[in-house]
């Protein structure tokens, strides 16, 4: 049996939002990014004098309503800023720990809707909200998650499956994770510097995207206007380690190939790279590894905005598709935040200032525990 | 024209089918009686997970791993897969509700006393439900993607779906998909409950001799098994078994 060629097909975009603890929605997060915003603030919202961090990029006003886990109202927050979505769309949610914050509450005694705590719970709210009957599917692979998502409901579109799919990542900062992080000893104590010789670990973040993705034919019929594509995408395992990276980045190498393979491209189309960026000693090591031979012969602007916005977990993916639709858009990629001691070999790739770029692609990837590397090609 | 390409493709064929459960543990082609309802919860010690013995990384692995790990080395054996020397494309998916949930109450309990500072790194990586996807990659070298899928019942369809299209789309040629539930924590337990086990599946791109059945993708029936709708991976996996059995020494399921 042949295996139909689905090259040179994209994916558009018909509708995006983010919220971040840079800005409420998509016009405030992108301003403040590209003027070098800081969300990162001392964590007030519990006790971390247990940590030898005390940083994390909150979305400060965030609190839970009542028994519901606090993912449902920021959940409501991303999918206000979006026009009506049609009846028939299916819904895709992706994160790593959402409803965590209701586990928390039920095992110190708290009252909590024990609903929240699993993702199909989490799922079913937000469809009701949105007046879908989607059935639920919420996609977790690490802090990989927004990325697979995106892909899968891309690939969905293209068989035919859906006309309409709307995707939301979305993750918190709870003390959960947090703790967790810890533990592992890969926190900064200080904001984190990707890419920088001095970088010591990563530093949380939360938010939430929400991207509405249609067949071509259906964006017609619709009079909606594409935002962006989705190319291509790809994804591997490294199969060496369950939390550190492959230190030559054969997995991130093999899932971009894999996307570019997909989109029909080569390296020489790419005008910027949104990288994962997250201020670990391992991750971004293993990330210029990859860059170097994904591109032998050129240098493309790489940015991460994990500096801004904290490491938003399996959030980033969408937050991150999204920041690198309005970067092609807009011609220009955000800084790097404190990116002034750069790592070996890392000048000639990443910039502390906003980068001006021309041309039709933009690459994003993300990688996560598990060993999952993640590519995604967005295009104008 | 209308931009949909599984009128005529979206083609996969069944493999290699391992599986424990409350009603044991097994392989479709060593073991017809597969029943995955009903029940004393499955817990494995680290010595049943593999056939041929205790591995070093899996002394660490929390229930709903444990499970997981032990039905896919069971299907890849199942599909004539288990022996390996290079590094495979393969991908994995799995299917689960309560996911890490048993892991995640663990892991608080270690991070409630003195404020976090006796919170254990070891159960922390566990309560990502795709974790033991990565445990299963570095034991069998597998190198595609990996992810979970919950959902609000086991059927594990969707999962299922997005395995066979990746394999449609030239994304991988073999996957690994399946569905994984442990036992629920006591302070979460509801009375509707989902069973405690797991099942994978082999699902390959080219039909070979060893094939329990033919998997596609209609547009509006969702996945189907040799042409006929599913309603769960039990489902699936006992029509297989079915076929595979009277369907013997003519393993002709194209």
């Amino acid at each position: 049996m042949e295996t139909k060629s689905f090259k040179t097909k994209t994916v558009p975009i018909v509708d995006m939002a983010v919220v971040t603890s840079l800005g409420e929605d998509l016009k405030s997060t992108w301003g403040r990014l590209i003027e070098g915003g800081d969300g990162i603030r001392t964590v007030r919202r519990f006790s971390v004098s247990g940590y030898g961090s005390k940083l994390a990029a909150l979305i400060e006003d965030l609190k839970p309503v009542g028994c519901r886990s606090a993912v449902i109202e920021l959940l409501d927050r991303v999918i206000s800023q979006l026009e009506p979505v049609p009846p028939d769309t299916i819904v895709i949610t992706a994160g790593t720990k959402v409803g965590v914050d209701n586990l928390e509450r039920s095992m110190r005694g708290e009252a909590a809707d024990f609903k929240d705590i699993l993702p199909a719970g989490i799922h079913e709210r937000l469809s009701i909200s949105l007046g879908l009957s989607s059935t639920p599917m919420h996609l977790s692979s690490g802090c990989a998650s927004g990325t697979i998502a995106l892909a899968e409901a891309a690939a969905m579109i293209l068989c035919g499956r859906a006309e309409s799919i709307l995707v939301c990542c979305i993750d918190l900062v709870t003390e959960f994770v947090f703790s967790g992080f810890s533990s592992l000893k890969i926190l900064s104590p200080f904001p984190c510097t990707p890419y920088d010789m001095g970088r010591k670990g990563l530093t949380l973040g939360e938010g939430a995207a929400a991207l509405l993705l249609m067949s071509q034919e259906r964006m017609k019929r619709e009079g909606r206007r594409c935002l962006g594509s989705i190319c291509g995408w790809g994804a591997a395992n490294d199969a060496i380690h369950l939390t550190s990276p492959s230190p030559d980045g054969r997995g991130l190498v093999r899932a971009i190939n894999r996307c570019l393979e997909k989109a029909g491209i080569s390296n020489a189309d790419i005008a910027a790279v949104n990288a994962h960026g997250t201020g670990t000693r391992q991750n971004d090591y293993m990330e210029l590894s990859a860059l170097n031979r994904i591109f032998v012969d050129k240098r493309v602007p790489v940015h991460s905005i994990k500096g801004a916005v904290g490491h938003t977990m399996g959030a980033a993916g969408g937050i991150e598709a999204v920041i690198g639709i309005m970067s092609l858009n807009e011609g220009i990629t955000p800084p790097t935040l404190r990116f002034k001691n750069p790592e070996v070999g890392a000048e000639e790739w990443v910039s502390s200032r906003p980068v001006n770029i021309a041309g039709d692609y933009l690459l994003s990837t993300n990688s996560g525990f598990g060993g999952i590397h993640a590519a995604i090609l967005l295009g104008r | 024209m209308r931009q949909s390409f599984l009128e005529d493709s979206g083609l996969a064929f069944v493999r290699g089918i391992g599986w424990a459960a409350a009603g044991g543990m097994g392989q479709g082609r060593s073991n017809t009686s597969f029943n995955m309802g009903g029940g004393s919860p499955v817990r494995l010690t680290a010595g049943d997970i593999l056939k041929g013995g205790v591995h070093s990384r899996l002394g660490r692995l929390d229930a709903y791993s444990k499970l997981g790990i032990a039905a896919i080395a069971r299907a890849l054996e199942d599909a004539g897969m288990d022996n390996w020397k290079k590094l495979r494309p393969i991908g994995l998916i799995v299917s689960t509700v309560r996911g890490s949930l048993a892991a995640d109450a663990s892991y608080y309990e270690t991070v409630i006393p003195q404020e976090g500072r006796l919170a254990s790194p070891n159960k922390f990586v566990y309560t990502l439900p795709s974790c033991f996807l990565g445990d299963a990659a570095i034991l069998f070298g597998l190198t595609g993607m990996s992810f979970a899928v919950h959902e609000d019942s086991l059927s594990g369809l969707s999962g299922l779906e997005m395995a066979v299209r990746s394999i449609t789309m030239g994304d991988h040629d073999v996957m690994l998909v399946g569905i994984c539930d442990a036992e629920c924590p006591s302070l979460f337990r509801r009375k509707e409950e989902v069973f405690s086990g797991a099942a994978f599946i082999v699902v390959c791109k080219s039909y070979t001799c060893r094939a329990y059945g033919r998997l596609t993708i209609d547009r509006d029936r969702g996945i189907l098994c040799n042409g006929r709708n599913l309603t769960d991976m039990n489902d699936l996996i006992k029509r297989c078994i079915r076929n595979l059995a009277g369907s013997q020494g003519h393993e002709d399921n194209a």
